[in-house]
């Protein structure tokens, strides 16, 4: 994960890490109604481990080399229930909306890899 | 290239301990000579370090190797459908979460296995059950496959025709299911609690 060069200030440069628009789109996540966890993989496991304070799950912020456009990719579980495809496109405007709140960039595309379905 | 990489990982270890067991068996290297280097290597308390680091850098190169490997394999199991926003895409064992959930809530079922396959056609669906014996198993399996196919079209919004094959594997009696309780309770009469019945 890298860090994001923004915009500059007649301070200096902010730069919004990658880890930052994960733990945006992780908090964005878990608000919308019909998610039940988001997966955790080995990484994020080992960093909650050694006390990361801000969770990001297994969300990969990808970040396209030639033209800047960011793509994250969020893995779910699903409360059963609840229709996927509509809690999906929930998450992806949550998301959106999230980031661009806070970043004020806009993510190309918000993949959901949907893991499994559970109470 | 992630994939190569583990994949490989996972080809010098194995060829490594294959030549190891290849020099044990043709006695290529001296058993004295490997029992003097392991006697050098823990008497060295650096040596020693050196080789626990080696060992644990090991263990966290093969655990990522394996997510890695594992990760590719799930995600090759996928049903995908875009969104404005993005592409989703739903792995069949969320699939077969969701018909072991549906399953739970029969009555008349007592188990149920789902294996999960998208294939061009659409996607094939293979469950195996075991059945209460009062259950009609026409009417059931009729109920259960539309309840199944019904389902999985509404939940994941799939317009792609859905086959739902079923296996009855077994069916379970009610003395059967006597004879599995009845041990539990002659357990429990068995274990004598201290001094009960005594009055104070």
């Amino acid at each position: 994960m890298g860090i994001r060069e923004g915009e500059k200030t007649e301070f200096g440069a902010i730069k919004i890490h990658n880890n930052v628009l994960a733990s945006i789109a992780y908090l964005a996540t878990q608000e919308v109604d019909g998610v039940s966890r988001i997966c955790q993989d080995l990484r994020s496991r080992l960093l909650n481990l050694l006390g990361k304070k801000t969770a990001s799950g297994a969300i990969d912020v990808r970040q396209d080399t030639q033209d800047d456009n960011i793509t994250i990719v969020i893995p779910l579980v699903i409360k059963y229930g609840y229709n996927i495809p509509e809690v999906a496109a929930r998450v992806q405007e949550r998301v959106k909306a999230a980031v661009e709140e806070a970043t004020d960039l806009t993510p190309r595309e918000i993949a959901i890899k949907i893991k499994g379905v559970e109470k | 290239m992630r994939i190569a990489l583990s994949v490989f990982f996972y080809t010098i270890i194995l060829a490594v301990v294959g030549t190891c067991a290849i020099i044990y068996a043709t006695n290529l290297v001296d058993f004295g000579d490997i029992v003097t280097w392991a006697g050098y290597a823990y008497e060295d308390i650096r040596l020693r370090v050196i080789i626990g680091a080696a060992g644990v850098l090991l263990i966290l190169l093969s655990l990522s190797a394996a997510q890695i490997i594992t990760g590719k394999i799930q995600r090759e199991k996928t049903i995908a459908f875009s969104n404005p926003n993005g592409q989703v895409t739903v792995t069949l064992s969320a699939v077969e979460d969701l018909i072991k959930r549906l399953s739970c809530q029969l009555a008349e079922l007592k188990e149920a296995k789902a294996d999960v396959k998208a294939t061009k056609k659409g996607i094939d669906i293979r469950m195996r059950v075991v059945l209460r014996a009062e259950t009609s198993i026409p009417d059931f399996t009729a109920r259960l496959q539309d309840l199944i196919a019904n389902r999985i079209q509404e939940v994941f919004g799939i317009d792609e025709p859905i086959t739902v094959k079923i296996h009855v594997a077994k069916i379970i009696t009610s003395d059967e299911k006597q004879k599995k309780t009845k041990p539990e309770k002659s357990e429990r009469e068995e274990i004598g609690i201290p001094y009960q019945g005594m009055k104070i």
